[in-house]
């Protein structure tokens, strides 16, 4: 293994983190608005498209397992085009951490936080992700690793109480194909988290059939969200949309479950990790694209100028649910479809179909 | 040759003493037989004169004719005997031996008769022992070489002697199996206790921070232990022992995390039951460290996601406390530390009466005269007793206590949950001779965890560890 790598498993277990991370939350809610329950297939749909990416990235990395990312767009494609890709990625990054940031935040301080003052959330989040964010590959992913069992056990503690907690079963076929679409692509930018494959193509240590590992941890993550939606849709039927936060609430359903009392509180301890795991791994997505658009400059620029712009764009994009609903859909989507969708796939396809010069530069 | 080479015996004696600055333990005899004079030198502290006279004196005394270096060579009766230059006589003096000089002889002998009073293997107090051995290191390194050697009677086993400190030249034994260790950690372990410029070392802990890849880190990284049959079974796992005389703690590398929630009695029992154990100390760590900065954090927080019942008993009994939640817990377990202290500095038969009054007099009257509350005296008792489940991190885990009490009680779970993510990272970030800290749990290694949380029985465990790299994986043939 490379100093600074993950094994493949460990990226597995970092994927899945990042697609359930933040569908547990708002998301469900907002597909019901959107498509009623027929939100279900708003998820199938943009999961289809984000294992569409690791497929590609499977296949890239076969073909190129030792290169990095930027190296090929540069090779192939020129310096320019490789500092166009990459601001988007700084960008879609930072847009991201802006998003999961306000959604968390409201998250918390509804229901742990009701009395005290925003910096306090903000005194919490900024050391531990910044610090994420300058430790190396290996060490985030041995943290992952670590956390992993507990994730997922809560998890599924959730998965399985929820379920006992359904009411009734809704009507499925109430919302339009069409709205089934533009659910999709208004929230198009809560996904695309496989771009992190990309970003760290030369971290992952990639060995034959470990496609299908990564697959395996993807879909699974993928089918445990699915649950997760399903039981919140069931638990809520038709006034799925008044309440925002799923994970929370399909367990606040359930009262006094077999003398376990409140079990709610897991779930806040589940949105914790996660949202700490996630915003440290995407301010290093953020700092590796800092890295390859300024590469003169060392990490701490690239985090000391993330931390500035971010609280500028914070205090700006004020901390309440409508505004961050609106941040959510009006830009972002657009511009997570250029850099989620067309950058990465486009790039990708592109490289595929580029015949293999015997030089595999490897920065 | 020439007789210019020959010892003038007395002016020799006389330089030596004067090096070792006329010391009232250094003691000199002549013995003068057939035109030959013999000196012998040495420290009166260090040898029985009982023993000098049977081992080396009458031997000489008794030789009848010819009597030359090689005669007086073999006439003594000593398992150390060697020929030693001429400037390394005082340091061989030092070190316990009998320097002898002739004046018809160009070489120098150095005989090892010392004797010094050392305590026998005991149980050590560190390790109590419920099923299995009792034997403990002493100070006496040769004793603890011993003890080691008894385990192996295998030409595997090598010790490799070097001298550390400029001042006390203490006696260092680097101990490895031959066939099992990676040599790069031996090389390792030797360039870096090479590199150690200190004018003493007075016990094996002062090597603990060279051996250590940070320092200045609060975590322990370096393994150490009393007990032979511990460093034998690290040594057979591939690891590598260092033994410092006059210390009964001999230290092992690489070190991970592991260890520490296993003890030398969930091989010598019920293997189901060693897993509960394991799992057990796991939770007692996790509640010693948690425990207080949880319930804290809760209480100022996040009362409202609490279940009612719980919120119910707790705003009743601290209701009528005078202090805040933070400076109550802080406060009792300031006390706890304080009463912990006492107990280690006191004579025994003057501990049970501090724990009376600790535990009864002060925790009792302090939750009657409504000073401090029922809910926190538990929560601070069972994260205090928690610690020791691990006791040899017990001062880690204090730390991280009492660090994780001032996050919980500043900024709730989240800056809990926060912390511990940062340790994580950090003790991730941690790789001492090629073992990351943490393995196996990440990376996970799933051969190792068959000796992890689990302890899967000795038939089971086929392979060495992979945590760190071994020369021999196989442990058991089938």
């Amino acid at each position: 293994m490379k100093n600074d790598s993950i094994n493949i498993w460990q990226t597995g277990i970092i994927l899945f983190i990042l697609i359930f991370a933040n569908k547990i939350l708002l998301l469900p809610s907002l597909f019901y608005n959107e498509a009623k329950v027929e939100g279900v297939f708003c998820y199938l749909f943009l999961f289809l498209l984000e294992l569409f990416l690791i497929t590609l990235f499977v296949f890239l990395k076969r073909k190129y397992p030792n290169s990095s990312f930027s190296s090929l767009i540069r090779e192939k494609l020129g310096v320019v085009t490789l500092k166009i890709f990459y601001v988007l990625f700084l960008l879609y990054f930072f847009c991201k951490l802006v998003l999961i940031y306000n959604i968390t935040y409201i998250f918390f301080k509804d229901l742990i936080y009701k009395d005290n003052d925003a910096f306090l959330y903000v005194i919490c989040i900024f050391p531990i992700i910044n610090f994420l964010a300058v430790s190396k590959m290996r060490v985030f992913g041995r943290t992952a690793q670590i956390f992993f069992p507990l994730i997922f056990i809560i998890l599924l503690i959730s998965i399985v109480l929820s379920f006992i907690g359904t009411k009734s079963t809704p009507l499925l076929f109430q919302g339009s194909f069409s709205s089934i679409f533009i659910g999709s692509f208004k929230h198009i930018s809560s996904f695309g988290d496989s771009v992190f494959l990309i970003i760290f193509f030369d971290k992952i240590d990639y060995k034959k059939k470990d496609g299908k590992k990564l697959f395996f941890m993807s879909v699974f993550a993928m089918i445990l969200t699915l649950l997760i939606v399903i039981s919140f849709y069931l638990s809520y039927t038709y006034t799925s949309f008044m309440h925002p936060y799923a994970i929370f609430e399909v367990l606040g359903n359930i009262k006094d479950y077999g003398g376990l009392g409140r079990v709610d509180v897991i779930s806040v301890i589940l949105v914790i990790f996660l949202t700490y795991l996630q915003m440290g791994l995407y301010l290093k997505c953020f700092t590796e694209s800092f890295l390859v658009v300024f590469p003169k400059l060392s990490n701490v620029y690239a985090l000391v100028s993330f931390d500035i712009a971010f609280f500028f764009v914070v205090e700006l994009v004020i901390r309440n649910l409508e505004k961050t609903v609106l941040y959510g859909q009006s830009v972002l989507p657009y511009f997570s479809l250029v850099s989620f969708g067309l950058v990465p796939i486009f790039s990708i396809l592109f490289l595929l179909m580029k015949k293999k010069e015997k030089s595999d530069g490897k920065t | 040759m020439s007789s210019m080479n020959f010892f003038n015996i007395e002016n020799e004696i006389k330089k030596i003493k004067k090096e070792l600055h006329y010391s009232f333990d250094v003691c000199d005899r002549m013995l003068k037989k057939e035109n030959v004079t013999i000196g012998f030198v040495y420290l009166k502290s260090f040898t029985d004169n009982l023993i000098f006279s049977t081992a080396i004196y009458e031997p000489i005394c008794a030789l009848k004719e010819n009597i030359s270096f090689e005669s007086v060579k073999s006439a003594v009766f000593s398992n150390d005997v060697k020929e030693i230059k001429k400037d390394e006589m005082v340091e061989n003096i030092l070190k316990g031996a009998v320097v002898v000089l002739m004046n018809n002889a160009t070489k120098i002998l150095a005989v090892d008769i010392q004797k010094f009073n050392a305590r026998s293997p005991s149980e050590p107090p560190t390790t109590p022992v419920i099923q299995g051995p009792r034997e403990g290191f002493t100070e006496d390194i040769k004793t603890n070489i011993g003890l080691l050697r008894k385990r192996f009677y295998s030409a595997d086993l090598v010790l490799k002697n070097m001298s550390v400190g400029r001042r006390t030249k203490t006696q260092v034994v680097i101990c490895f199996l031959d066939s099992v260790v990676d040599k790069k950690i031996v090389r390792e372990v030797e360039k870096k206790l090479k590199k150690i410029d200190i004018d003493g070392v007075v016990d094996s802990y002062y090597l603990i921070p060279f051996l250590s890849s940070r320092p200045n880190s609060i975590f322990k990284q370096i393994g150490n232990t009393e007990k032979p049959d511990i460093v034998s079974a690290k040594l057979l796992e591939g690891r590598v022992a260092i033994m410092v005389d006059n210390s009964p703690m001999v230290l092992t590398v690489p070190f991970v995390v592991l260890e520490e929630l296993q003890n030398t009695n969930d091989y010598y029992t019920n293997y189901f039951y060693a897993t509960l154990l394991r799992f057990i100390r796991l939770v007692g760590v996790l509640i010693a460290v948690l425990g207080p900065g949880v319930y804290i954090a809760m209480q100022l927080f996040h009362y409202n996601v609490m279940p009612l019942k719980y919120l119910i008993t707790i705003a009743d009994s601290t209701q009528q406390i005078p202090f805040t939640p933070f400076i109550e817990i802080l406060f009792i377990s300031l006390l706890f530390q304080i009463l912990y202290e006492v107990s280690l500095r006191l004579p025994s038969y003057l501990g049970l009466a501090t724990s009376i009054v600790g535990a009864l007099i002060l925790g009792d009257t302090g939750v009657k005269a409504g000073l401090i509350s029922p809910p926190s005296v538990i929560v601070v008792a069972i994260a205090k007793i928690a610690l020791y489940t691990v006791p040899e991190q017990s001062a880690q885990i204090t730390i991280l206590q009492f660090i994780f009490l001032l996050v919980g009680a500043s900024v709730g779970l989240l800056g809990v949950v926060g912390g511990l993510i940062y340790i994580i990272s950090y003790l991730n970030s941690i790789e001492n001779f090629g073992a990351p800290y943490l393995a196996p749990f990440s990376p996970f290694i799933l051969k190792d965890n068959k000796d992890g949380l689990l302890r899967v029985p000795i038939t089971s465990m086929r392979e060495r560890p992979y945590s760190f790299n071994v020369k021999n994986n196989r442990r058991l043939k089938s």
